[in-house]
């Protein structure tokens, strides 16, 4: 299943290129950047995990792509390039179109994602009459289809039935055939399996990366659950209070984490397989957005903070192949500062 | 002050706080907060200022007003307001039928109409709170007591259980006082149990039966407390009821009598004579809008300032 | 499964010191249907705890886990006596608590306290931190008026707080602030047994280590018992030394936290440990993918109730519900494969 969406798909290999992103929300206690100067890449077929606790910015990230942010909050700036097309020069009306057919998302909680007082088939219909003009028999047959693909039993039957009558899971793998009905080149996940059952979370996992191995897809998962994006994800971003702090593949990223947060959220999940060893929390709070500290934001909690920490933010850095990181321990970053003089360099992590 | 123990190994979880100090928030800095919403909404700071001016004229009524309300002057009947022709600041609304200053009369009219709206309001609120905690904390037998007396009640018009009230018991002050009390305590009854039903289930309320606090003190203690801003929202928007329904009550001849200035008294005394001396009806008539208005906008404000989900987090 | 109370203690090693036995809990909820159907058909019941029976010893931490639904929480309000059981025994420190009255229990509810996940709806939002964590002293008069301060202070320094931020209100503390405060009320009492229901379910992953951390120091320190409850098996295997592992409302699987989690032998045990994604690039264990979907417990399926989702299910499983059958040491299974020995 090549992905076609009607337009030329990209010679290169880049489906996604966010260049420094920045939103903001005015609170009462004065402007919050929720995203400072966020910049990464997703390549074609290739999923990209967005790690970082709550606050850190994921989720306004994933939102700001489909420029779904809301107000009063703001995207003050940045580039967000799909398919070298810079999506924040666009109009609402072409975002609309964008979205459910080259671009999907979706969200958390599936209770509140499907309306409860249409059918099914309504909904995912939908999307195959608004994008592609369907008439109602051949959309129902095409998503009688998708049913079937995501795993749900007697497709034909229980299209027509309510959403409470699925259970979690089951919704969560409707809203995932949503998502993908219009074969998407890029598909958002934001903690999409975080509200449900352990086992039920395996079910759906397992699904998505068998979508993964079938679709030619490229997918964004937003979560702060290392051991899902270690199911999923070829590579992964760590956010924290609004940046991201490192980029590594996979399993850089699990086996030799190199920013001082991403060691500690890796040293502070108990693991089933690790017994006896004792959990390091880190210590502290997530810096206040309105107002973060000078300098590096996790150095306040940081054990290895540096003098020089405080003073300036360090800036993402290749320190080794394909392995960005954010932070004066490693003497590559401080000279690649230095070699600039602050001039920020352009990076595509 | 206690000897501080030595810090178990847990505060390794938190920065160091060396060299304690008192940091409990500045003192009344909730109502400081309030205060500063007031001011920045039109709607509440007009509301505020009429419900200001209101309350200041009621209190100050005797330094405020220029003559004796009931002093009769048979020699300036239907003299006319200032600013008309024949008319003078002497008498900037005018006088009645009877040479009485109208300004006079409204400014002491404020008198009645406060106190009856706070007093109407206290007792019913007071009492129908109490009522609908005590239904929906308990459930069972108390609920269906109380809320069938509540069904009960409300199935009456509320207007003609006041106007049956008085007829059996007579009019004056306190008698209104009374039957508007009675007609309004199940709004309170009502409100307070569908939050106490709510607030039942909350966590906080658990722990304090797992605590093994007494359910009256639970009552008192976290119930209450919690449902304060709904029923300050209610009681708000009643005493502007309280006040039109008095009016309405004295106007009929149920109510406040004669030589008492009520608002609706005077407009008893000058609807006859719209023609002749308008200015005895309008005066009355308009402090009644203008009070109305004013309690509204406040109340109105109150009620979208007053945090819903009682989860305030910073 | 005898049934006599002390029954549970016995078979889990207790012998009259556990601090909590609880024998046979029950609890249905009747299930109020549509206008129709609760008129034409019988009354439906929501079987949400069924026959539960566990007990807890002296300084010891049990883990109650299951996903959501299966009864882990309404297990603790039976205990705390918050919900009254139907039908089941709950003995703290010996005392029998189901026969009593709301007055006499309360005495015998300082000895235990809980902690709820919610960090948000646990702490009054009108009260001040002083208030909060007095109340149990207060209620209890445990310490004349003019120490409470003093302790409370005591109180919010061993949970890692300032003790100067008495005065302050909830709504300006944070999530893992707020569990910290939770705690500190709930050790105010002087407990025997602390209970926590989910208590870091709610929090960053940064935040749940410091809290579990001070968990495990206050347990330490006050000599407590814990009941923790929770659907995160990670955190239940670091924090706990026995486990219970429900479904549906029932027990499936009780022993030592080794036993279970190195060598499950319930069915459903086993499918949840191998579903737990770990952070690590090669998964440690095969993945047992169940099928199927949890079954509503307003129906619970005939005879073993997991049936339905069992990847070994026979027919005697579908028609015979399987008791706890004692394995040795400490360990029980409810499963009839099991107790044939040919699992």
């Amino acid at each position: 299943m090549r992905a076609t969406n009607g337009r030329a798909a990209a010679v290169d290999e880049v489906v996604l290129d966010v260049r420094d992103l920045r939103v903001q929300f005015p609170t009462r206690r004065g402007l919050l950047t929720a995203v400072d100067g966020v910049s990464f890449q997703v390549r074609r077929g290739e999923t990209l995990g967005l790690v970082g606790e709550s606050g850190c910015g994921k989720t306004v990230t994933g939102l700001s792509i489909l420029r779904l942010v809301e107000q009063p909050g703001r995207i003050s700036g940045g580039q967000i390039l799909f398919h070298g097309e810079d999506l924040l020069a666009k109009s609402e009306r072409e975002m609309r179109r964008l979205r459910g057919d080259a671009i999907s998302m979706i969200f958390q909680d599936p209770t509140v994602t499907l309306n409860p007082v249409l059918r099914i088939s309504e909904q995912m219909t939908e999307v195959l009459r608004y994008h592609r003009g369907m008439r109602r028999s051949e959309a129902r047959e095409r998503c009688v289809e998708l049913l079937r693909l995501v795993g749900i039993p007697n497709p034909e039957e229980r299209l027509d039935h309510y959403p409470h009558e699925f259970s979690g899971g089951m919704q969560q793998r409707v809203i995932i055939a949503i998502a993908l009905a219009l074969e998407p080149a890029l598909l958002l996940a934001d903690e999409p399996t975080t509200a449900l059952d352990v086992t039920v979370q395996a079910q759906i996992i397992d699904l998505l990366k068998r979508l993964k191995r079938e679709r030619a897809g490229s997918m964004v998962l937003i979560t702060h659950d290392l051991g899902v994006v270690a199911q999923l994800c070829d590579r992964v971003a760590v956010m924290y209070a609004g940046s991201i702090v490192e980029v590594a593949p996979l399993r850089e990223i699990l086996e030799q984490p190199l920013h001082p947060y991403t060691r500690g959220l890796l040293d502070c999940v108990p693991r089933l397989d690790t017994g006896g060893r004792r959990l390091r929390a880190i210590p502290g709070v997530v810096p206040d957005l309105v107002a973060p500290p000078r300098g590096c934001r996790f150095q306040p909690r940081c054990e290895a903070a540096l003098e020089h920490c405080q003073a300036r933010r360090p800036r993402l850095v290749e320190v080794a192949p394909e392995h960005f990181v954010a932070c004066y321990l490693y003497p590559q970053v401080l000279a690649a500062e230095e070699r600039s003089d602050g001039v920020p360099q352009a990076v595509h992590p | 002050m206690a000897e501080s123990p030595v810090a178990p190994a847990s505060t390794r979880g938190l920065p160091e706080f060396a060299g304690y100090s008192v940091e409990a928030e500045p003192r009344f800095a909730g109502v400081r907060r309030l205060l500063g919403d007031l001011w920045a909404s039109k709607k509440g700071t007009v509301g505020a200022l009429i419900v200001l001016l209101l309350l200041f004229t009621a209190a100050f009524a005797p330094v405020l007003a220029p003559v004796d309300p009931t002093k009769q002057s048979p020699r300036d009947k239907w003299v006319p307001p200032a600013l008309t022709t024949r008319g003078s600041w002497a008498h900037p609304f005018g006088t009645d039928n009877l040479g009485r200053d109208v300004l006079s009369r409204v400014i002491y009219g404020a008198r009645v109409s406060v106190s009856a709206g706070f007093l109407v309001i206290l007792v019913a609120a007071t009492f129908g709170s109490l009522m609908g905690a005590l239904a929906g904390y308990f459930g069972g037998l108390a609920d269906t007591l109380i809320m069938r007396l509540v069904d009960f009640q409300l199935s009456f018009p509320f207007v003609l259980l006041a106007i049956i009230f008085m007829a059996i018991f007579g009019p004056g002050f306190y008698n209104i006082v009374i039957a508007l009390a009675i007609a309004l305590w199940v709004n309170y009854a009502r409100l307070v149990r569908g939050e106490t039903l709510k607030l039942r289930e909350l966590e906080f309320v658990q722990a304090a039966r797992a605590i093994g606090v007494p359910r009256l003190a639970i009552i008192r203690r976290h119930i209450l407390p919690n449902v304060l801003p709904g029923i300050l929202v209610l009681a708000t928007l009643d005493v502007a009821f309280v006040i039109i329904y008095e009016a309405s009550l004295s106007f009929l001849g149920l109510g406040i009598q004669p030589p008492t200035p009520s608002w609706g008294i005077l407009i008893n005394e000058g609807y006859r004579y719209l023609a002749e001396a308008w200015w005895m009806t309008v005066f009355p008539a308009a402090a009644i809008i203008l009070t109305s208005l004013g309690i509204n906008l406040l109340g109105d404000w109150l009620r979208d300032t007053i945090d819903p989900t009682l989860m305030r987090t910073n | 499964m005898p049934a006599f109370a002390g029954a549970a203690a016995m078979a889990d090693g207790h012998n009259g010191t556990a601090v909590l036995e609880v024998q046979g809990l029950t609890k249905h909820f009747p299930v109020r249907g549509g206008l129709l159907p609760g008129l034409l058909s019988e009354r439906r019941f929501v079987s949400a705890v069924d026959g539960v029976s566990f007990s807890i010893g002296p300084g010891e931490s049990f883990g109650l886990v299951g996903e959501s639904g299966c009864g882990k929480s309404t297990t603790a309000r039976l205990i705390m006596r918050l919900i009254e059981p139907d039908r089941g025994s709950i003995r703290l420190r010996g005392v029998e608590l189901t026969s009593l009255s709301e007055a006499e229990l309360r005495p015998h509810r300082r000895e235990m306290q809980i902690v709820f996940q919610n960090p948000y709806a646990s702490l009054d939002p009108r009260m001040t931190v002083e208030q909060i964590v007095a109340e149990p002293l207060l209620t209890h008069h445990l310490v004349p008026r003019r120490q409470v301060r003093g302790r409370v202070m005591e109180l919010l320094h061993a949970v890692g707080l300032n003790p100067y931020h008495l005065g302050r209100y909830p709504h300006q503390f944070s999530g893992g602030q707020r569990q910290r405060i939770g705690l500190a009320r709930a050790l105010a009492a002087g407990p025997r047994l602390l209970i926590a229901d989910e208590p870091v379910s709610a929090l960053d992953v940064s935040i749940q280590a410091q809290i579990i951390g001070l968990i495990q120091d206050l347990q330490e320190q006050y000599h407590l018992s814990l009941l923790f409850i929770s659907h995160n098996l990670s955190v239940v295997k670091y924090l706990c030394s026995r486990v219970g592992v429900m479904y549906l409302g029932r027990l499936v699987e009780v022993g030592t936290a080794e036993e279970v989690f190195e060598r499950p032998r319930h069915p459903y045990t086993r499918a949840l440990l191998s579903a737990i994604p770990e952070p690590t690039v090669e998964q440690p264990r095969e993945r047992i993918i169940l099928s199927g979907d949890v079954p509503s417990p307003v129906n619970v399926p005939r005879g073993c109730r997991f049936n339905t989702r069992c990847p070994y299910a026979e027919r005697i499983c579908r028609e015979q519900e399987p008791v706890l059958s004692d394995l040795g040491h400490g360990q029980r299974v409810a499963c009839h494969l099991v107790a044939q020995g040919r699992l």
